[in-house]
């Protein structure tokens, strides 16, 4: 029983930061509010570099080899740093659809760096939570429909698109491809719509192939909203320690301290979840690991923006302003709400397995 | 990360399992020491509690010299776990096993550990707290039961309450004020206190669940031996604290109780049918159910952090602290959902009283704006309010 990262782990988490700290720090995290693609060439190859694109990817594709653990240090660093870019979407999510459909080819260039790839599920006019059936047409190897909510799609030169029972590899860059921004309030996270017609596309698999990586990308999205939430606390608390009104600091104050103590409630409980994720992911069966990340993706959409708008509370005005970081971390947060299905669709998946299933119901 | 247990503790599962299954009295399955107490059932219990200690079930964290077997952590979460799985009442001592016996072992004389650690080991001696007062629950500190020292004596006088198991208990670990001119935290003792003495009265209060778990105790006049000092004379406030910690200890494991109680509710829904469909068929009940089911869970992750930088030796996070809080909140959670899936049915009958049960869970042991204050101010680091 052993709840905590490795020394590794440890390592990788300290220089993940610092090089956000050097290279990515919230300046420049604005600066690219209004960027489509969330990243620069210069960022991406730097990630690159670092062994972070191809994390994943096993050493004989050119990758690292590590596992969701790895991946979730990266999350929940980037989440602390609001970080946009396609890491979640291509790093994670496509990577491990990619390797689940032994897509090698595709996958080698994922983790040299050349190509950016992400999920397309989620059909115009659905949710979320039917993913599994899209609708979204093919004959003969040519696809047709549209798609919404994809991850980075802005910055992704490959669409894992689901259309019939299977999963295609579109190109960017094939006839009919079509991929137009989707503008939110949140500027440190990117969706775009993925419009296809009678796009020639690679055939990679059955789409049960993709439920490793659906579970893969709810966890990560967890992850990264607990850096968020836990970025949002920090600057909460020290604001509590530091701002004095009525002659003394209004951390002092039950009415503030007892919000920052339920905030701290909510980032801890999230925490333990989101590990055991992670732990979950990499080691237990396909059935523990889609309950775990039921139980931190739900959890996660539920309880995290909370944190970020109490810790709008207790700043004040000021946390109103534009200039203060924190609606960076509560437009992120109130994003991963709804993103990657709403805790109603993980409410569901989770009553699918403890209420009808017999999953550790014990 | 590894969240598996290790081999040697599945293998004492088995073990533990197996006495179980040859040992758990029929009668007594599903009982718990929370449960309306009779006599009768008091009796059954302190048997239980027997067997338990002679077969090194009960106290097994204790070092070996007080008759425990020492056991680890992860062995105690292990009989836990399957203590809850078979349905077995609890040692009925569980105040003196969990709370008490540390701090006489802490702070005893050598008489003290050998005249009380056994028979409370094995329930021959119930024991219970005298902390609280009517008007000391939340800053405790502001104790008035005086003790004045007299010859060889103390002589008591003053009231206490909520004394679980009040009741039924022949000792109590009692906090006394005996040096009134002293600051606040400092005038302070703690006194091992026999019961039976002249001049107690026990009176049980009944509670909103209309049960009888606690007692008030009057002192008037009562003669206590000065060989009942436990730790030092005015140095009772760090006895009280090692007490209390332990009881904080004592909720790394709540989350057995919690998540029984929603595998319970769930099995309900499913097998109850209202208008030809189990309750558990309906869209929004599903979601209420998950969502408990998720709460439960949540507990258990936090649990296993706990118990994890325990057994690496890390310094403790913020998890302990947390527990108490998140049980509380989850409790409340449980009990509306129960409320919401069940409809009607959930105001009678086990579920109705353990919705009226949950009140108790924000303020037994610390309410949880006293905890919220402390993780203020501990963990956070805010600077301390007026």
């Amino acid at each position: 029983m052993d709840a905590f990262f490795s020394a590794e782990q440890d390592e990788l988490r300290a220089s993940v930061r610092r090089f956000l700290a050097d290279r990515a720090p919230l300046a420049w995290v604005r600066g690219r509010w209004a960027d489509e693609r969330g990243t620069s060439d210069e960022i991406w190859r730097a990630m690159t570099d670092l062994g972070l694109v191809g994390l994943l990817i096993p050493e004989d594709l050119g990758g690292v080899g590590a596992g969701m653990q790895e991946a979730g240090v990266v999350l929940e660093e980037l989440g602390r740093m609001a970080h946009p870019g396609p890491f979640l979407a291509s790093s994670v999510g496509a990577a491990s659809a990619l390797l689940a459909l032994d897509a090698r080819a595709h996958a080698r260039a994922l983790a040299a760096g050349e190509r950016i790839a992400t999920l397309a599920l989620v059909d115009a006019g659905r949710g979320f939570a039917r993913w599994r059936e899209p609708i979204a047409d093919e004959a003969e190897g040519r696809l047709t429909g549209r798609k919404v909510h994809v991850l980075d799609g802005m910055a992704a030169d490959l669409f894992l698109v689901t259309a019939g029972s299977h999963v295609w590899a579109v190109r960017r860059d094939a006839p009919g491809v079509r991929v137009a921004s989707e503008p939110t309030v949140d500027g440190t996270r990117r969706f775009a719509t993925l419009t296809l017609e009678d796009t020639p596309a690679e055939l990679l698999g059955p789409i049960d192939a993709l439920e490793l990586a659906v579970d893969r990308v709810a966890i990560g999205l967890a992850v990264d909203g607990l850096g968020a939430a836990q970025a949002a606390l920090a600057l909460a608390v020290d604001h509590a320690k530091t701002r004095v009104q009525f002659g003394r600091p209004i951390g002092a104050f039950q009415s503030i301290a007892h919000l920052a103590a339920e905030m701290l409630q909510t980032v801890e409980t999230g925490r333990a979840g989101a590990y055991y994720a992670l732990w979950a992911a990499d080691q237990a069966d396909a059935l523990e690991c889609h309950r775990a990340a039921a139980l931190t993706k739900a959890y996660a959409s539920a309880n995290y923006v909370r944190v970020a708008s109490d810790a709008i509370q207790i700043f004040g005005g000021s946390g109103f302003t534009w200039e203060v970081d924190l609606h960076l971390f509560y437009k992120r947060l109130m994003s991963l709400e709804q993103d990657w299905g709403g805790d109603d669709f993980w409410l569901d998946e989770l009553a699918r397995m403890v209420v009808d299933g017999e999953a550790r119901n014990e | 990360m590894d969240f598996r247990y290790p081999p040697e503790a599945e293998e004492f599962r088995a073990s533990v399992r197996a006495w179980l299954e040859a040992n758990l009295p029929a009668d007594l399955r599903g009982v718990t020491v929370r449960d309306d107490l009779t006599p009768a059932l008091v009796k059954r219990l302190r048997a239980w509690n027997r067997t338990l200690a002679d077969a090194g079930y009960a106290g097994m964290s204790w070092p070996e010299e007080y008759g425990g077997r020492a056991a680890s952590v992860i062995e105690q979460v292990v009989l836990a776990e399957e203590m809850s799985r078979a349905e077995a009442p609890g040692p009925i001592n569980v105040i003196g096993l969990s709370n008490i016996a540390p701090a006489i072992m802490t702070y005893g004389t050598a008489a003290q550990k050998e005249r009380f650690l056994l028979p409370m080991l094995r329930g021959d001696e119930i024991w219970c707290q005298g902390f609280s007062e009517p008007n000391a629950g939340s800053d405790l500190a502001s104790i008035t039961t005086s003790a004045r020292r007299d010859g060889d004596d103390f002589v008591v006088n003053g009231q206490k309450v909520w004394n679980t198991l009040g009741e039924y208990a022949n000792w109590c670990e009692l906090l006394v004020r005996t040096n009134p001119a002293a600051a606040k935290h400092e005038g302070i003792s703690c006194l091992l206190v026999d019961l039976a003495s002249p001049g107690v009265v026990v009176r049980p209060i009944v509670t909103i669940t209309g049960g009888r778990e606690f007692a008030e105790l009057f002192f008037e006049d009562v003669r206590v031996p000065a060989s009942a000092l436990l730790g030092p004379l005015d140095g009772g406030w760090k006895v009280a604290m090692a007490t209390l910690s332990h009881e904080r200890a004592g909720v790394a494991s709540l989350h057995l109780q919690v998540r029984k109680k929603v595998a319970r509710l769930i099995a309900h829904a499913r097998t109850v049918e209202r208008d030809g469909a189990p309750l558990g068929a309906d869209p929004g009940k599903r979601r209420e159910l998950a969502r408990a089911y998720l709460l439960a869970e949540h507990m258990k992750f936090l649990a296993d952090r706990a118990l994890s930088a325990s057994i690496q030796k890390r310094i403790p996070g913020p998890e302990g602290s947390l527990a108490k809080l998140v049980w509380s909140d989850t409790e409340d959670a449980i009990a509306a959902i129960a409320g919401r899936v069940l409809g009607p049915e959930a105001n009678s009958g086990r579920f109705g009283d353990q919705r009226v049960y949950v009140r108790a869970t924000s303020i037994a042991g610390g309410t949880s704006q006293v905890n919220r204050n402390i993780i203020a101010t501990r963990v956070l680091g805010l600077p301390k309010g007026s």
